[in-house]
């Protein structure tokens, strides 16, 4: 257009093939202005089975006084797009990465990417943030049916036994079932006590390394995993026991947590947790 | 992460941000398309919008049946039937016709392959070449506004096929265009002012327009400028520096003719140079701008006789003629002076006035014999050339545009026969006679008057206004004589419409008789000459005026290409900076104004410590400053409230801003 312009002295050419130039440049200038000083903060994640995604949770904020378009996410070949974002506004934003298998998860390195606005030009910057998630073991299909117990119950045997014979009670835990709180005596009292019953479950079930002495570590570590669920979910106090540690039986959110982290970092060839 | 995983990564991200054009897009695809297309439906062959036009509709219903597009096999065939059509139909794919033409259809054939974000740009900026290329054709000011337009929309169809996910509303989409335009704005103007211009061609101009251009001829014979004469088209437009001569004495001097054989005035005087004699002027000198439209040809107009000019490379000739360096292929403009009256230059070439006394040996004989009869009664060649004013008075002469056509022997025919005709005619048979008696005569071509327009100030010379004329060789100097004005003194006096005999012999296009229309007329007229005078003649000369007027003389191209990288940078970075400031983050905003007014604060009692919250230090202020206490805790409730507490209040913010910024506590 330019030597069309020169060649045939055509000044309204000229002045067209100027003014697509200066939006050209001008271009360039938006499309940074439209990611510059965006700011992300990683909120939270939570920890998954191997085999599951991991939910990275953010919160993409612009602070500035006019509105963004079209920032594209980009991790491991998923995108999310964030078509508009206000002036001052902030959006929740989730990076979904599949597990593939039980450890440390990092964060991916992210891509924020801009094509606005006339996708000639691409802003875009690599988010690395220093985010990990533990991954726990995939847990095995079933439950092991017939299992020695270092601490003395099977789990299947445990089944069997009646919750009726009552023991006594004792303080609330975080965990505890509720409707395990004796809820007269809460009203009496305005303490939280739980009623406890003869059936076994203030023995604590231990998950034992030991119980699966021939498997494939990896296999020990899902039907290990398996085992500490179903104790969890059954309500018992339990507990687990790992080479070169014991966790000592409890229950509730941060002890399942804390077992299944064990379960999740254990090292084969040390012995030991991973760092 | 690896070097590798990263080029993976990026290259999934742009497959992924590209998906299929959606429905949207497709639409502002077509409407710019159309836009693109319209101005050129009139010059390409009609087969090819019917075929275009086809092709969209062909897309839009695919779009809507949601079935596939075509694949390969049925678009490649299609492409070179395409090529072969315009091939065929143009005999060529490079001109200006056919490459629009071809253009288009490609444009249309693309839009059947539209997969990803590249297929939709490119459709894009060939619509935008297509709008280039009309520029080619149309420079008027209806063209700009129908462009200004087009390239919003188009600006604005880029900016959808760009994106992810659904398109924008579309005045939003405008918007958006708007801001981009406009923003740009500023460098285009600054790259038209400063890009180095070239003067050019690089390579031969091709016919646009399809007519020869308008204008007068290199050759007269008898009847040639007739055709000028229906011609309502301008020629130049001149605008007076101090008040204006009578119409009477406006002769705009063009080629001169000296040669004659019998049929046809030729020029073939040497363009030997000369300078105008300014020691013998007699009168004031008459100063005014002449806006020329291009006529393809060398010569400049100016009034007789001129003695400044600033066209660069102008000069002029011992004929009287002024010519410029190169043809006049584009609007120029440039200013002049001139001394009304005989032509006097220093600078005489004998062979002028050779060629000058040269008779037809062949023909028009009666004529000379008629001529040298007549001088041989007169005492002087004054006497003589006054008879021969008498003779074309006294006889019956008629001026008329339509006289019959003339044979061989064309002035013994004018002369002794018909004796209807116009200037061209009178001048010739003027000229001959003059030579007959041995006066060295030739023909001045040019344009005689020019109209007012009141509105703009200017005048404007057409091409009905053309005009042939003779000087004469007397005592030493030409001597300017008009024949026609012995005939028809009203074509003279009143210009060329009022002397018409049949009003309806022009082309009727004239709009005198009505005064509204003539007003519109005359607006548009002056809104064009505007355009024509600041845009459209904008080159090398009026860019080194332009530098010359701040403070940079005889600029070279390096010059401009500094002025333009630096001032170009400037903007962008001023710019930048002043947006990016004003649409700074509040939080920023906020701690700015906080921290002055620690800082502030600070001065007069003590400094606020890093650790230091607005609570504690207010405290440790308020202590040693009890005088300041009220108005601080007004300033840092507010500050609290903005920033801890969570009130997204814009009316709190400004006050905090403004309060902060007023607090100047003086000592103590």
């Amino acid at each position: 257009m330019l030597l069309g312009s020169m060649n045939y002295n055509n000044n309204t050419g000229f002045a067209l093939t100027f003014l697509l130039t200066g939006i050209g440049i001008i271009s360039i200038y938006n499309c940074h202005r439209n990611l510059a000083d965006i700011f992300l903060h990683f909120v939270g994640s939570r920890s998954v089975f191997a085999g599951e995604s991991v939910h990275f949770n953010f919160i993409i904020e612009n602070q500035n006084t006019y509105s963004r378009a079209q920032l594209l996410f980009c991790f491991d070949g998923h995108q999310e797009i964030c078509d508009v974002l206000a002036a001052g506004d902030r959006q929740p934003m989730s990076v979904r990465v599949n597990s593939t298998r039980r450890g440390r998860l990092n964060l991916p390195r992210l891509l924020l990417a801009t094509r606005y606005p006339l996708g000639l030009f691409r802003a875009w910057t690599w988010i690395n943030m220093d985010v990990t998630e533990i991954i726990y073991p995939q847990p095995a299909a079933a439950a092991p049916s017939t299992m020695m117990s270092h601490g003395g119950h099977s789990i299947s045997a445990r089944h069997s036994a009646g919750d009726e014979d009552f023991s006594g009670l004792r303080s609330y835990h975080v965990g505890d079932p509720p409707k395990r709180i004796a809820w007269k005596i809460l009203a009496h009292t305005g303490e939280t006590m739980i009623t406890e019953y003869n059936d076994g479950s203030r023995d604590p079930v231990w998950v034992d390394w030991y119980d699966y002495p021939s498997s494939h570590p990896e296999e020990r570590l899902s039907l290990l995993t398996r085992r500490a669920l179903d104790a969890d979910l059954a309500g018992h106090i339990w507990g687990l026991r790992m080479p070169g540690q014991v966790i000592g039986a409890d229950r509730g959110a941060a002890h399942r947590h804390q077992c299944l982290r064990a379960l999740a970092l254990y090292d084969p060839g040390s012995g030991q947790l991973a760092p | 992460m690896t070097k590798q995983r990263q080029t993976d990564l990026q290259l999934r991200e742009r497959r992924l941000e590209t998906p299929d054009i959606s429905g949207g897009q497709l639409g502002w695809l077509v409407i710019s398309i159309v836009l693109a297309g319209v101005p050129h439906i009139l010059h390409i062959h009609p087969w090819i919008p019917i075929v275009v036009f086809s092709i969209l509709v062909w897309r839009i219903v695919l779009a809507l049946m949601r079935w596939p597009l075509p694949s390969a096999w049925i678009r490649v065939p299609l492409t070179m039937l395409g090529f072969i059509g315009v091939l065929f139909s143009y005999q060529q794919l490079s001109g200006l016709s056919a490459g629009s033409a071809l253009l288009l259809i490609m444009v249309a054939m693309k839009l059947l392959e539209t997969r990803g974000h590249r297929d939709r740009a490119i459709v894009v900026f060939i619509c935008y070449f297509l709008l280039f290329s009309m520029f080619l054709r149309e420079q008027a000011i209806w063209s700009v506004a129908y462009l200004v337009i087009s390239i919003l929309l188009t600006t604005a169809a880029l900016i959808q096929v760009a994106r992810i996910g659904a398109v924008m509303a579309a005045p939003q989409a405008m918007a958006h265009a708007m801001r981009i335009v406009l923003q740009s704005l500023p460098i285009a103007l600054l790259l038209f002012l400063l890009f180095p211009r070239i003067p050019g061609p690089f390579w031969s101009l091709p016919n646009v327009s399809g007519d020869a251009v308008a204008g007068l001829a290199n050759e007269l014979s008898p009847g040639d400028i007739s055709q000028l004469a229906l011609s309502d088209e301008v020629a130049f437009r001149v605008r007076f520096d101090a008040a204006p001569p009578g119409v009477s004495a406006l002769y705009w001097r063009g080629p001169v003719m000296d040669t004659f054989d019998g049929r046809k005035w030729t020029q073939r005087g040497t363009q030997q140079l000369t300078t105008p004699d300014r020691a013998s002027r007699n009168g004031p000198a008459i100063s005014y701008e002449v806006a020329l439209e291009p006529h393809g040809q060398h010569w400049l107009l100016a009034l007789e006789t001129p003695l400044n000019w600033d066209a660069r490379g102008a000069r002029l000739t011992t004929a009287g003629q002024l010519l410029s360096k190169a043809p006049v292929n584009r609007r120029m403009s440039y200013h002049s002076s001139s001394l009304l009256g005989a032509s006097r230059y220093q600078a005489i070439d004998p062979a002028d006035l050779n060629r000058s006394r040269a008779l037809p040996t062949s023909n028009n004989l009666r004529s000379i014999v008629f001529g040298q009869q007549l001088r041989s009664e007169a005492t002087s060649d004054v006497e003589y050339l006054e008879k021969l004013l008498q003779y074309f008075t006294g006889e019956m002469f008629y001026y008329t545009l339509r006289p019959p056509s003339l044979g061989a022997d064309p002035i013994d025919e004018f002369l002794f026969g018909a004796r209807r005709g116009f200037c061209g005619h009178y001048a010739s048979a003027f000229a001959l006679l003059a030579r007959a008696g041995g006066i060295p005569a030739r023909i001045v071509t040019g344009y005689q008057g020019a109209e007012l327009n009141p509105l703009g100030n200017y005048w404007i010379v057409r091409q009905s206004d053309a005009h042939a004329w003779v000087e004469v060789w007397l005592d030493g100097r030409w001597i300017h004589f008009d024949p026609t004005a012995s005939v028809a003194p009203d074509r003279i006096e009143y210009g060329f419409d009022a002397a018409m005999e049949f009003r309806n012999e022009t082309s009727g296009n004239r709009l005198a008789d009505n005064p509204l229309l003539l007003r519109l007329a005359m607006s548009w007229d002056a809104l064009n000459t505007n355009w024509n005078r600041w845009i459209l003649s904008f080159g090398p000369e009026t860019q080194t005026t332009l530098m010359s007027l701040i403070g940079i003389y005889d600029p070279t191209t390096e010059y401009f290409i500094i002025a333009m990288v630096v001032s170009i940078t400037g903007l962008l970075i001023l710019g930048g900076s002043i947006q990016r400031y004003r649409e700074r983050p509040k939080l920023n905003r906020l701690l700015t104004a906080y921290q002055r007014l620690c800082r502030r604060a600070g001065k007069v009692s003590r400094c606020r410590q890093p650790a230091e919250g607005p609570h504690e230090y207010l405290a440790a202020v308020c202590l040693q400053r009890p005088d300041l206490a009220a108005e601080l805790h007004t300033l840092f409730n507010m500050y609290v409230q903005l920033r801890y507490d969570g009130i997204d209040d814009e009316q709190l913010r400004q006050k905090f801003f403004s309060a902060s910024r007023a607090f100047r506590p003086g000592a103590d």
